[in-house]
This record gives C-alpha cells, structure tokens and sequence, in this order.
C-alpha cells in the first residue's frame, strides 16, 4: 500500500512539475504570439487557444501517464514486464507491478497537499459551479416557449440570445424579438446557430475547467481571448450565412445599443478593444485567412511522436531521478 | 420561496410536470396529480406522492391536511418561477460572472459607451452607403 502512495505522490509532482514549466513557457511566449494571432482567421484562432488553455494541465498529464506506460503495461501483461531487464535492486522502480518500497518523503506530501488545495480546489469549485449553471441553464430552456425555426423565446426585458452547451436550440427574449426587424433578427440567430454547429460552449467549459494549469492572469487573458475568438468565428459564419457582413455587424450594434451605453466594459476585453469594437472592426474588413488545418494535424502528431519516443528513456530518468531524492 | 438568486430550485422533468398540474388546476391531492401526470407516466402514486413531498420541501408548493390526506397548491405563480430562473441565470451574467455554459450574443456585463457606439454605427452606415455606390 505504502509504494502506491509513493507512485501517487510522484504522480502529483510530476504533472504539477510539467504543468508549471508549460504554464511557464505560456506566460513567456505568449506576449510574442499574441500579435501573430491577431492575424489569423478566427476559426483557426480559436483553435490554437484552446490547445493553449487546455496545454499545461493536459500536457502533464499525458507525459505523466507515459512515464507511467512502462510500469502499468509490465502490471497488465508480465511479459512487457521491463522490471526484469534490469532487476529490482539498487533503483527505485516506477513500476505498479513492483511498486517501491517506500510512501514518499513526507516533503513530498506536504508539497502534494500544496498542489491539491491550490489547483485541485479550484478545479472542483469550478467543476461543481458549471454543473449547477448546466442545470439552471436547462431549466432556462425548459420553460422557454417553443417557437418556429428551433428557438425558444422567454419572456424578459433583457435582449437575450444565447446557445449553450445543454440544448440545441437558441434562446432569445421577447424583447429582443420585438425590438430587432426580421432581418436583423436572422443575423442574430445564424449567430447563435453558429456557435452551436461550432460547439463553442462545450469549448469554453473544457477550456475553463482544464485552464486550471495557468498562471492566474495569464489564464484571465487566454479566455478572453478564446471567448472574442468564439465570437468572431461566429460572426463570420453568420455572415456566410446571411451573405452581408455589414448585417451582422448592424445587428450586434442594435443589441449592444438595446443594453444601453455605460461606463467600463466588465468582461471580455481583448485586444486592448472591447469585443465589440473588436468584432465590429473585423466584419468590416475583409475576412483573415483561416489556414490549413493539415499544418496543425502534423505538429500534432510530430508532438505525439517525440512524446511516446520519450515515455520509456523518460520512464528510466524518473526512476533514476527518484532515488537519487530518496538517499 | 425563497427570493435570493442562488436559491432557485431546479426542478426534475416529473417536478415540472407536477408544478404545472398544480399551476394549471391552482390545487390539487396526490390522487388528481397522479392522474393527471403519473398514468401516461407508467409511474405509481408513491411515485407522485414523494415528487409533491420533494416540491414542497423545495419551497414551491405549500400543502394542507383534508381529511387525512394533504392538498397540494402552488406557493408561486409560474411567471413569478419564471421569473425567478432567468433572474439566477441572466443576473450572474449582468454581475460580471461569466458563465461558460452560456454564450451570449452580446456580452451582457459589457456595456459599450455611446460614444463607441456612435463612432461604430457611424462606420458601418458610411460603408453600406459605399457598397450602395459601388455595388
């Protein structure tokens, strides 16, 4: 029971270890990069920051369990079992066949405590939040009446529309209804029906609850970020969709005028515009090039790659590194 | 029922069905409710009996003993229900909580200035007038 502890514990150390240095590197480079994403099409934007938001934690994680792979292989069939190679003596083995002898170093879990209350609490705060907002929102949608075209219209003065990731239709407000002429009114849902053919809010959860890894400022812009980037795909695929950029850009005017103008935008500031200068910006210049996907589908699968190249050598380097702690 | 925003409840699709039993006859007992939305339900009356229990330990529904038997009615009004789901909903996004599993057209906590407002509309009235032009 004790070396299962201590392979939890390494475990624990090892991704908050490789989620730190990614998260690190992020917080470094991102800087640099974010003008570059400026000029990318949305779509692709979007994209490449949600691998960024998902990356320290999911990272880790990966590169964690293959260190691991050697070990839990050799349990599931002995004859993969890479203890025998080298014996179990004279090295601490990284192995849930022959676990080590030891639970850790009482540092080590002090540490792992540190890590657990500050990133895992977090995570589940949010993990619960996000289920109790799915079954609000569900609620929300439920008694919303049904209405022609898959929209589910609610009665209340706020000029509501919005897609989510527990329905597939789109809410709007009675309000909205009434103040918006047809033809804007089609631009605003194509707007929202984007998102849903896009999968946007499933992306901002996942992008939310796995951005754990991140500093936290550095996590507040990449979801802003994320969120403008959502928008603007959107935008462009109502555009398409209505075939007049300059109607969707009217519509997302006439609803932000419905809000009333105010003082200092709250949220979803990016680019050092609010988004929807941002967005409106865009839908008057030509659309951004969006790029092959082909070109991400081989940096994927290089880094997947030289990730498993990297399990077994790595597996050993833990090993080595482990008991060099221990003495 | 409570009136702060966290404290919505939320309701199950068989509460629903009884909470609109309830809103749509004003008062009802087990019996009449499982009738009314058990049978086509394939469900037993303990079935209903427990979701009135459920919807009145909820605060949504207030209960009276006749007889031997308690009579259900309901402690809101729909729209006030309504009312109440979409204020935990749209006010948490009005407050500057941004809520991932909802995207919203326009950001409600985002309140652009008149002024950008202006100068926004402004432009794009100037290009349709352009693309009027010069087709």
């Amino acid at each position: 029971m004790s070396g299962f502890l201590g392979l939890f514990q390494f475990f624990v150390l090892s991704v908050a270890m490789l989620a730190g240095v990614v998260a690190l590197a992020t917080a470094v480079v991102y800087p640099q990069l974010r003008p570059r994403l400026k000029t990318m099409g949305p779509a692709r934007r979007a994209r490449l920051l949600t691998v960024l938001c998902m990356a320290p934690l999911v990272l880790a994680l990966i590169q964690t369990g293959l260190l691991f792979a050697p070990g839990v292989l050799g349990a599931v069939w002995p004859e993969l079992d890479h203890c025998l190679t080298h014996g179990l003596g004279g090295h601490v083995p990284l192995c849930v066949a022959h676990p080590p002898g030891s639970a850790g170093a009482w540092l080590g879990w002090i540490a792992v405590a540190g890590i657990l209350g500050g990133v895992g609490y977090p995570l589940v705060r949010d993990l619960t939040r996000t289920w109790r907002s799915a079954r609000m929102v569900r609620q929300l949608f439920r008694i919303a009446e049904p209405a022609d075209g898959g929209l589910r219209v609610v009665s209340s003065p706020m000029p509501l529309a919005a897609a989510t990731a527990v329905a597939d239709d789109v809410l709007v407000s009675t309000s909205l209804v009434d103040a918006l002429s047809p033809r804007l009114l089609t631009a605003v849902v194509a707007h929202e029906r984007a998102h849903l053919r896009r999968r946007d809010p499933l992306r901002r959860v996942f992008a939310m609850l796995l951005s754990a890894g991140h500093l936290p400022p550095m996590r507040r812009t990449l979801l802003a970020d994320l969120e403008l980037a959502c928008e603007q795909a959107s935008d462009e695929e109502a555009a398409k969709s209505v075939g007049d950029r300059l109607q969707v850009a009217e519509a997302l005017l006439a609803v932000a005028r419905m809000m009333g103008g105010g003082p200092t935008p709250a949220v979803s500031m990016a680019f050092g515009a609010t988004s929807i200068e941002a967005r409106v910006d865009a839908l008057l210049a030509p659309p951004a090039p969006e790029g092959r996907t082909s070109t991400e589908v081989v940096w994927l699968l290089a880094a997947s790659a030289l990730a498993i190249a990297a399990a077994s050598p790595g597996h050993h380097m833990a090993e080595h590194l482990i008991e060099h702690l221990a003495r | 029922m409570s009136k702060t925003r966290h404290n919505t409840p939320v309701l199950g699709e068989l509460e629903f069905a009884v909470m609109d039993f309830l809103w749509r006859e004003g008062q009802g007992d087990v019996r009449a409710a499982h009738q009314a939305v058990g049978a086509q339900r394939n469900i037993t009356s303990n079935t209903v009996q427990s979701t009135l229990k459920r919807l009145h330990d909820k605060g949504l529904a207030r209960r009276t003993k006749v007889s031997h038997a308690f009579v259900y009615a309901p402690a809101c009004t729909r729209e006030g229900f309504h009312s109440q789901v979409l204020d935990q909903v749209v006010g948490g996004l009005m407050h500057g909580q941004p809520d991932a599993v909802l995207a919203a057209f326009v950001d409600l906590a985002e309140a652009a200035g008149p002024e950008q407002l202006e100068r926004l509309e402004a432009l794009v009235k100037a290009r349709m007038r352009d693309s009027e032009v010069s087709p």
